[in-house]
């Protein structure tokens, strides 16, 4: 099986991936790179509002095959303030 | 090797739980036992067959698993010489997971009559296949901890802790060096993590020189480290004061 490099990317912080891993075809890496970022994504919450984390793919022969992305970004709502809302009498 | 030696490997596997008395040791190395020698990645029992033994692993690595909809395996516990993974079998006949093998292992095939006879000849026998069974309750309770709330590193961390105090408790460790038949994969599986996910976290606990992973060979470097990142606390393996035997530095 060919080997593949998943390189991420969390803000500037770059993460080289030196061993790869041994996955069967392209199509499989590349949905191994959604897996990955959607488990990073979920592993670490962002410590303000932003957070963006990417996950490039590589085949053994040094070609980038695959790039994905993942952004996240909070705000408080604009919205106005609910009608008040009566609570029911007991 | 032989079968006595193999089942001295049971006594010694229940007695890291509970002393057990000659008399008691005698009555489990007379149980008769058929063994087989499989290559890994063999089926032992499959989900839904009926099943008249349980299967003592004698050399080896086995595992529970089982298999969902769109293909992945969730490997639901791992089990090492010593081990009776099918134990519940005595009492529920039809398997509702698959016992496999994940390396090359020899396993003993022994009658359900034969192991049933023993329970009911000795209640202290009894007791410990119960015991058994219950603190394998408490793996699975830690294992879905793991699964449900801990992140990777950690869960990574803590299967390594789990492994090497097993196998040092049936003295095939000595707390610091211990083979571990398993591949990246298979780690996965165990976790739940995707293999490249499981790859990516297992590099940085060993770039944090935590521990070494060499084919096959993990060797601890920094025991409380490990088990600060897996927050491991032995107690859930309810194991005797002798048994675990790994120590802080």
């Amino acid at each position: 099986m060919p080997s593949y490099f998943f390189h991420t990317r969390d803000g500037q912080k770059l993460e080289i991936d030196e061993e790869g891993t041994d996955l069967p075809d392209d199509q499989s890496a590349r949905n191994a790179a959604k897996e990955l970022l959607a488990a990073l994504n979920r592993e670490k919450l962002p410590n303000g509002d932003h957070m963006s984390l990417s996950v490039t793919v590589q085949n053994d022969e040094g070609v980038d095959i695959y790039v994905v992305n993942l952004r996240l970004d909070g705000a408080s709502a604009d919205i106005p303030p609910s009608p008040k809302i009566r609570k029911p009498d007991r | 090797m032989d079968k006595q030696h193999y089942l001295e490997r049971l006594v010694l596997k229940l007695e890291t739980h509970v002393p057990l008395p000659p008399t008691e040791r005698e009555r489990l190395l007379q149980l008769p036992l058929t063994l087989k020698r499989l290559e890994a990645n063999h089926d032992i029992v499959r989900e839904g067959e009926l099943t008249q033994q349980c299967c003592l692993v004698a050399e080896g690595l086995v595992c529970r698993y089982k298999i969902v909809g769109d293909g992945a395996r969730q490997i639901l516990s791992l089990h090492l010489p010593g081990d009776i993974p099918d134990i519940h079998s005595l009492l529920i006949e039809r398997m509702d997971h698959c016992l496999g093998t994940l390396t090359p292992a020899v396993v003993g095939l022994i009658p359900h009559e034969a192991v049933r006879s023993l329970t009911r000849a000795s209640y202290r026998i009894s007791e410990a296949f119960w015991r058994e069974t219950l603190i394998e309750a408490s793996i699975y309770r830690e294992w879905m901890v793991g699964i449900g709330r801990r992140a990777a590193p950690s869960r990574i961390a803590h299967l390594l802790c789990e492994f090497i105090t097993k196998m040092t408790a049936i003295g095939l460790s000595d707390g610091v060096i211990c083979n571990l038949p398993l591949t990246q994969p298979e780690i996965a599986d165990a976790l739940g993590l995707s293999t490249v996910h499981m790859n990516k976290k297992l590099r940085e606990i060993r770039e944090a020189r935590l521990v070494r992973i060499r084919a096959n060979r993990l060797t601890v470097l920094d025991w409380k480290g490990l088990c600060s990142l897996a927050e491991f606390d032995p107690d859930y393996l309810h194991l005797q004061p002798g048994a675990a035997k790994i120590k802080d530095d």
